[in-house]
């Protein structure tokens, strides 16, 4: 498939089904996704157990900490999806400065995980203090992982557009599946917001 | 307008949503609303989050364009998962 052709599928309201990425993006994406599921539910079973840890948990999280790590993330997607369009069109050096704020959005992110880290250590909660700070560090310990991982990816697609008008396929599909990766780092930590920060 | 500037109008719509529903459910987590039942706060948070995600797959990683066979995992993946979720929080 040519790039034009690749152009056209994706112009129209009504062209033929076309995802974007390769196949196998999609596998790892719906497997580590799949494994996140698991460990929502094992926090949502565990709570039954243990009530009274897991309400005084929940009071000594800021929702509002959690939405504005929300809204960074949110900047950040947006930023990337707009990206990926711009990279498709060849606009090269707008895709990097949306990727660059992607990756700025990111940093932000990881800064106020950090606070609020320190800010639950200095008041005793840390991994064994009870069940609820152990799903507390674990899940939001693993997805951080995944929000550096993902900054990494999107710095390597900023630079490799440099020098270049047009992407090959091939790296075309790479730099989607990157962009895909990272709109799934999104989409966890809505669900990860929605169970430590704002269900009670 | 050209096609590719009313596909970022599309997402740009899509995000301000995301917005809007980000700030529906920190409202929604305010613990003095419903009276203090707090399942009826979670059921609906955890129903907003659903259609979050959902918008994040299906605009953000152009799922709603993707064959058939991705766009029923992911949708199945979500009715799964927050079916339990829900399932197990008024349930347990």
């Amino acid at each position: 498939m040519t790039i034009t052709d690749s152009e056209n599928r994706r112009a129209g309201p009504d062209s033929s089904p076309h995802a974007p990425a390769e196949a196998g993006t999609w596998v790892f994406i719906l497997g580590d996704l799949t494994i996140f599921a698991l460990m929502f539910g094992a926090f949502i079973w565990s709570r039954a157990d243990h009530e009274v840890d897991f309400l005084a948990g929940h009071h000594a999280m800021s929702r509002t900490s959690g939405a504005l790590m929300t809204l960074t993330l949110l900047v950040s997607s947006l930023a990337v999806v707009l990206a990926v369009e711009r990279i498709r069109a060849g606009v090269m050096r707008s895709a990097r400065r949306l990727l660059f704020l992607a990756i700025a959005c990111g940093s932000l992110f990881g800064v106020l995980k950090a606070v609020e880290y320190h800010d639950k250590f200095s008041h005793g909660h840390d991994l064994v203090a009870s069940q609820f700070w152990a799903f507390y560090f674990g899940l939001t310990g693993i997805h951080l992982a995944h929000v550096l991982i993902g900054m990494i990816a999107l710095g390597v697609v900023a630079s490799s557009t440099r020098g270049r008008s047009r992407l090959a396929p091939r790296r075309l599909r790479l730099v989607e599946g990157v962009a895909v990766f990272w709109h799934m780092v999104d989409a966890v930590w809505i669900v990860l917001f929605a169970l430590f920060y704002l269900v009670r | 307008m050209n096609t590719a500037m009313q596909r970022d109008r599309v997402l740009e719509g899509v995000w301000l949503l995301l917005v809007l529903s980000t700030v529906a459910t920190w409202i929604l987590g305010d613990e003095r609303l419903f009276g203090g039942d707090a399942a009826v706060a979670a059921v609906l948070i955890l129903a907003i989050s659903a259609v979050k995600v959902w918008l994040i797959v299906a605009y953000f990683m152009e799922v709603r364009q993707a064959p058939l066979v991705l766009r029923a995992a992911f949708l199945a993946y979500l009715g799964v998962v927050f079916a339990s979720l829900a399932g197990l929080y008024l349930l347990r």
